[in-house]
């Protein structure tokens, strides 16, 4: 039956097998590459622009046009570094990451396009670990460039000290990304509602847990951030940081993204493997 | 819905995977193409597990059911951007995709396009291709007949023919039979998360002789023949229209023995026989009386 076909014009076309299949080789090396490719197309399409120039430009237009200059009351230093760290390094830098990685296997399963990613050859942990990597470096591209007009608008107010403060704000932007992108992404396979639960988290954690004065407050990784940020004479004088250990920072702040990233890979199992409706809507 | 107890094996060329909602045909789908794990047992494909392991999904390729593509890319660069997660050489991973489109036959004018724009048909091509992208040798479409038009389901047909001419084995679930009839060689039959049947289409109508077979038998004497019949236990049931006194309806009990002793049941009663009609099943027919 089969052969008595026509001859289809499907079968005109080259067929797949001109190319050698000894060149398809599943690496996690590839299937990065892949992952960027994808990331990078679903990440610079046109509707999401507007969210992107937000986050780089917003904060720092504020302090160009809102923040009085040198010498007016309250000075540019205290307005510049406020907003910069009690406000966008400790607010909109993690909103943006945990916006970001919480939405990302969600979304791919609520249009049920993970199953193309799913089906690919790839482990399932080098997949979520490959998501994480890519989403969390594309939001590292962007914070740079959000660094970079801060650091631009700094100069133009001629903030005293940005300079030597500058090299620790970028090192410890760069860590806090890694952190709160982990969890978002742990958030995001928890609940649709990871927004809440981040506030939620920041509120028990980050501002109760951090301000009680005992060894439980090293949970708050707002501790080891600002444990980091604390090496720069400027910031030190300016909140009155305390420093502590840099091992045990960034091994606190490398435990708290992989704990983050431990639960996202069971969660990331168990959710599709019991896809609820509240998953899949 | 779950399965349970389930054993077959898909040979070479295209099988078809049949069941009603629920049966758990998805279920098995899934897991073959490594979505979910058995609670218990194994699923081997190609003698290995799928669940988790990129050597055996690399032989296998997926198209889904469902119509959703990220709508807001092209599908070239999402073509190649899943070729290089598959492990394809990025130095051919775009010719690749190229090719594919090509052979899926998605016009040139529409690979610019956002494939939120596109059309059904349209859709299912590129679902086809990124199936194929990595070469598999094992095709499991979910039911990709849907939504396309008879022209469409034509060329997707023609496809998977000309695939199989190349050695691709093809899973196909379908719930239009008649295509499937048409397409495949060997087919599954689900139920209940179990299978019912499985094999050649010849290999199920035999195994479907299980099941009653009816005969419509006329004769000058219904009632000798079926009291002869009767006898020998070789019915089910019969059932004789009133307003047709030389018709009767038969259930055969076992068709492979019933055949055998047919011709001295009608000797043996001594009547004229006039017609005998044996219903021979279509595979929609079997289908519906193996899931009813």
């Amino acid at each position: 039956m089969d052969n008595s076909s026509p001859q289809s014009a499907f079968s005109a076309e080259p067929s797949l097998n001109a190319f050698s299949a000894e060149s398809i080789r599943p690496s996690l090396f590839r299937a990065l590459s892949g992952l960027w490719a994808y990331t990078l197309q679903k990440q610079l399409v046109r509707s999401r622009w507007f969210g992107a120039l937000c986050f780089i430009f917003t904060v720092p237009l504020i302090i160009l046009y809102a923040v009085n200059g040198k010498g007016s009351v309250g000075g540019s230093n205290l307005g510049f570094y406020d907003l910069a760290f009690r406000f966008d390094f400790l607010l909109v830098v993690p909103f943006a990451c945990v916006a970001s990685l919480g939405g990302v296997i969600r979304e791919e399963m609520q249009h049920d396009t993970l199953v193309f990613l799913g089906t690919r050859p790839v482990t399932r942990i080098e997949l979520l670990g490959g998501i994480y990597l890519c989403q969390t470096l594309f939001i590292q591209i962007l914070a740079l460039l959000h660094f970079l007009v801060f650091v631009g608008v700094g100069a133009i107010k001629s903030v005293d000290g940005l300079m030597q403060v500058a090299p620790i704000w970028f090192v410890a932007q760069f860590l806090a990304i890694w952190v709160w992108s982990a969890l978002g992404l742990a958030l995001g396979l928890i609940s649709k509602r990871y927004l809440a639960l981040a506030a939620f988290y920041a509120g028990l954690v980050e501002m109760g847990l951090y301000r009680i004065p005992t060894n439980i407050r090293s949970l708050s990784m707002r501790v080891h951030l600002e444990s980091l940020l604390a090496r720069s004479e400027t910031l030190l004088t300016q909140f009155e940081y305390q420093a502590g250990s840099l091992t045990i920072n960034l091994l606190a702040l490398g435990a708290g993204a992989s704990i983050s990233l431990i639960i996202a890979g069971l969660l990331y199992n168990f959710k599709e493997y019991h896809a609820t409706e509240e998953m899949q809507k | 819905m779950g399965l349970n107890n389930v054993t077959f094996e898909i040979h070479s060329g295209i099988t078809g995977l049949v069941g009603p909602n629920g049966a758990g045909k998805s279920t098995l789908i899934q897991m073959i193409t490594g979505q979910l794990q058995p609670s218990s047992g194994q699923l081997l494909v190609f003698g290995e597990s799928p669940w988790n392991r990129p050597e055996t999904l690399k032989k296998i390729g997926y198209c889904p059911e469902k119509e959703s593509l990220p709508k807001d890319l092209k599908p070239l660069p999402w073509l190649t951007s899943l070729g290089l997660i598959s492990g394809i050489h990025p130095s051919e991973v775009k010719d690749r995709a190229v090719a594919l489109l090509r052979r899926v036959q998605l016009k040139e004018e529409h690979w610019k396009k956002r494939m939120g724009q596109f059309s059904k048909g349209m859709k299912q091509r590129v679902k086809l291709a990124q199936a194929l992208i990595h070469q598999p040798r094992l095709l499991v479409l979910d039911e990709p007949m849907n939504g396309l038009d008879p022209m469409g389901r034509q060329e997707i047909a023609h496809l998977m023919n000309a695939l199989k001419e190349e050695g691709t084995s093809i899973l196909v679930s379908s719930h239009i039979l008649h295509e499937l009839e048409t397409l495949c060689r060997e087919i599954l039959i689900l139920n209940w998360g179990r299978v019912l049947a499985s094999g050649s289409q010849k290999d199920i109508r035999t195994d479907m002789s299980q099941w009653s077979e009816q005969l419509n038998v006329r004769c000058s004497d219904p009632a000798s023949l079926v009291g002869r019949m009767l006898e020998d236990d070789a019915l089910l049931g019969y059932l004789q229209d009133p307003d047709q006194p030389e018709s009767v309806t038969l259930w055969i009990r076992d068709p492979s023995v019933f055949y055998t002793k047919w011709l001295e049941y009608v000797l043996a009663s001594g009547v004229q026989l006039k017609e005998a009609r044996s219903q021979s099943l279509s595979l929609n027919q079997l289908f519906d009386k193996v899931t009813s």
